[in-house]
């Protein structure tokens, strides 16, 4: 069981920041956009962080990958659409 | 539900210390090394001892500036500093095809990028971008081939001016390469392994700070007592007295890995556009407004019209004499001087036209740079380029007067050599940047280039502290478990027990043979660089095997032993091979000082380790 909760929280909290960070590089609301991307990839390590924490908490395994899997799809689509409309 | 999380926070903590725990002291121990890297370096190139710097040391500096500036257009000149103590050439002549490319910027500097954005049609803009892609695609170009082409510096001796050939050696810059892409590995596959381990040791942080409740009251507690609580205490201090230098080491870390492992959201706005994304980060690194460069450029038409207008004048006014007395002697007595000022004027000029330096001129430079910086200026650059027919000098500070000042945008001065007149002056941060700001103070911080020795001193101690944070957090869950090991022997506390002894112990042993080696590997040797960094790794990795094979705590007070004789070796085999006279003992640079004395405290402390270590053996076996 720490096992998978090591993998959820290595793996899918990498994918988690990377997605976040690319959501994160499109909203920011800065003129130059390197200023977005840098803050972004800044950002994402702290992201990942935090969802260690949150992985290693008592929180259910089950809903644990629920929420990191759910969360990371959206990201993926919301990033999809942003892709679409600014890249 | 606050207790579960805390217990859960304590276990993620000991075993996201523990997993990477090797690794992260190894790291530690380099790292810290670095901040002293060019010392080291120095330490192991025993030849640049005998340079000391003196007040000829400018002279000397100046002769060789303006001997390797008559062969090569960039001449770089690194005068003895706090840090070093021979002068430093590095001459680079670009051939003319590479000059084009790089059009005036020969350095990485990003003055040539900052042009005015806010005017002209598009078009231009555009056409202007995709020439300034060109520019950079040639440019990169050109840097991967010097870089492959990069000579070699040359050293001279600050008082004589001989020229100093020291031995190869990878020095400090082996430690410090260590620390981030460890050694023989794809730079890639290194970086990340470097990098999943920072980022442990991040959760290791702050999983740290969570579980613990009384953050003030443990700086003042200390209870040397054998057992866990010692180690906890041990542990504790110095984590909680340096933990701003942790939390800063290890996020900023991470930020140097940014590029590597974080790539995606440059991917996402620049795709595998590497060009894109680097004139990307030109642009916000640069200045706002090249305004001091326009200026300049009004100041030059103006003198030129000054000129003119003198001429004219002149003329002007023999022509009025000439018509109002109509006397030739006088006339021609005014054409005559007039003449005398033309031929000076042409004179200037081609005075001016000339690219020789002498010393006059630098010293005319220097004399200006240090009203910048008052007894500061570190090194400079002249840069010859003969198609302009400019001849420039790049003033840099010793020690940097602002931590903005970072690889991609050095604090420097600009001047025209030939009359010593500022053209830029540039101390970051060059715009009000903030994310950009924020990184660079970050990576700044990490590698404390901006520090003075003291503040590099305060560095140093805070890297011991990590190192003494890792190795008893290492230590102590195996003291948590002794007792359980003893009840039921597990492969797990074997394991971590010999891979503590073999890595806390190994890699001081291993660091002391790579100075031995240093010392004792033969001059002529071909290959002593790769021979001094696999004295390093077989001396490591006979740590490791004596570890496996020994009884733990014997091994512990053995190692630490023979580690202690080691660094004492050092001092008496410094003394052996380098020595010429016995007065050198007290008469070289301070920094050969503070090597022995680190030597001899370092043995010392070791030696603490091995009585405490021993005393407690000794209880054990009375139990």
């Amino acid at each position: 069981m720490t096992l998978i909760r090591f993998l959820i929280a290595s793996f899918g909290g990498y994918i988690f920041s990377a997605l976040a960070s690319v959501t994160l590089a499109f909203v920011l609301p800065f003129e130059n956009k390197f200023d977005s991307v840098e803050l972004a990839s800044m950002l994402s390590f702290i992201i990942w962080l935090l969802f260690i924490l949150y992985a290693f908490s008592s929180v259910k395994l089950k809903s644990l990958f629920l929420q990191c899997s759910l969360i990371s799809i959206n990201l993926f689509l919301i990033n999809t659409c942003l892709m679409a409309v600014k890249g | 539900m606050e207790k579960g999380f805390r217990q859960s926070m304590r276990w993620v903590h000991t075993y996201s210390g523990l997993i990477v725990g090797w690794l992260l002291f190894a790291i530690f121990v380099t790292g810290t090394s670095s901040y002293y890297k060019k010392e080291i370096t120095l330490w192991m190139q025993p030849e640049l001892h005998k340079s000391i710097q003196s007040k000829k040391t400018l002279d000397v500096a100046m002769d060789k500036a303006i001997e390797f500036s008559n062969k090569s257009d960039t001449v770089s000149i690194y005068l003895p500093d706090t840090r070093s103590n021979a002068i430093r050439v590095m001459a680079r002549n670009e051939n003319s095809s590479s000059k084009k490319a790089q059009s005036g910027d020969s350095h990485g500097h990003s003055h040539d990028h900052s042009h005015d954005h806010g005017e002209g049609a598009k078009n231009k803009e555009k056409s202007l971008e995709k020439n300034q892609k060109e520019n950079l695609q040639k440019k990169e170009k050109s840097n991967k081939k010097k870089r492959r082409m990069r000579t070699p510096p040359k050293y001279f001796d600050a008082t004589t001016g001989e020229q100093i050939k020291p031995r190869a050696t990878a020095g400090g810059n082996f430690l410090y390469r260590f620390h981030f892409e460890l050694y023989n590995m794809p730079r890639g596959l290194a970086r990340w392994i470097v990098g999943i381990a920072t980022m442990f040791m991040f959760v290791a942080i702050i999983t740290g700070v969570i579980i613990h409740r009384r953050i003030f009251k443990d700086i003042f507690t200390f209870r040397p007592k054998a057992g866990p609580r010692g180690w906890m205490d041990a542990h504790i201090l110095p984590a909680v007295a340096a933990l701003p230098f942790f939390i800063m080491i290890t996020y900023s870390g991470l930020l140097f890995f940014n590029s590597t492992m974080m790539p995606w959201a440059i991917k996402a706005y620049y795709g595998d556009d590497r060009i894109a994304y680097k004139q990307a980060f030109m642009k916000a690194t640069s200045a706002e407004k090249p305004s001091t460069i326009i200026q300049n450029k009004v100041e030059v038409v103006d003198e030129k019209a000054k000129n003119t207008n003198i001429e004219r004048i002149i003329n002007n006014n023999t022509n009025r004499y000439i018509n109002k007395y109509d006397n030739s002697k006088n006339a021609h007595r005014i054409l005559n001087s007039n003449a005398n000022k033309q031929i000076a004027i042409i004179k200037k000029k081609t005075q001016e036209e000339s690219l020789d330096l002498t010393k006059e001129q630098i010293l005319a430079v220097l004399k200006k740079a240090n009203g910048i910086w008052p007894n500061n200026v570190g090194n400079f650059k002249i840069k010859k380029d003969e198609a302009k027919k400019t001849l420039q000098m790049e003033v840099y500070p010793k020690e940097e007067t602002t931590i903005f000042s970072f690889k991609w945008n050095k604090e420097y001065a600009l001047y025209d050599a030939k009359n010593a007149r500022l053209i830029k002056k540039e101390v970051p941060p060059l715009n009000g940047n903030l994310v950009i700001n924020t990184s660079t103070a970050f990576m700044s911080l990490h590698m404390a280039l901006f520090a003075d020795s003291t503040l590099r001193f305060i560095f140093f101690i805070c890297g011991i502290m990590g190192i003494i944070l890792i190795g008893t957090g290492l230590i102590l869950w195996t003291k948590k478990r002794e007792y359980k090991n003893e009840q039921k022997k597990s492969i797990g506390f074997f394991i971590v027990e010999k891979l503590n002894i073999g890595t806390i112990v190994g890699i001081f042993i291993a660091i002391a043979v790579y100075f031995i080696a240093n010392r004792l590997i033969p001059m002529d040797e071909v290959l002593r660089k790769s021979f001094e960094i696999n004295a390093f790794f077989i001396a490591w990795a006979l740590a490791y095997i004596y570890a496996f094979i020994r009884n733990s705590a014997k091994a512990w007070i053995e190692q630490l032993v023979f580690a202690a004789i080691l660094f004492m070796l050092l001092p008496i085999l410094n003394a052996i091979t380098t020595f010429e006279s016995f007065s050198q003992i007290y008469n070289r640079d301070m920094i050969l000082i503070y090597f022995d004395i680190f030597f001899v405290s370092i043995a010392s402390a070791l030696l603490l380790c091995a009585y405490i270590a021993n005393k407690k053996s000794k209880k054990g076996e009375i139990k």
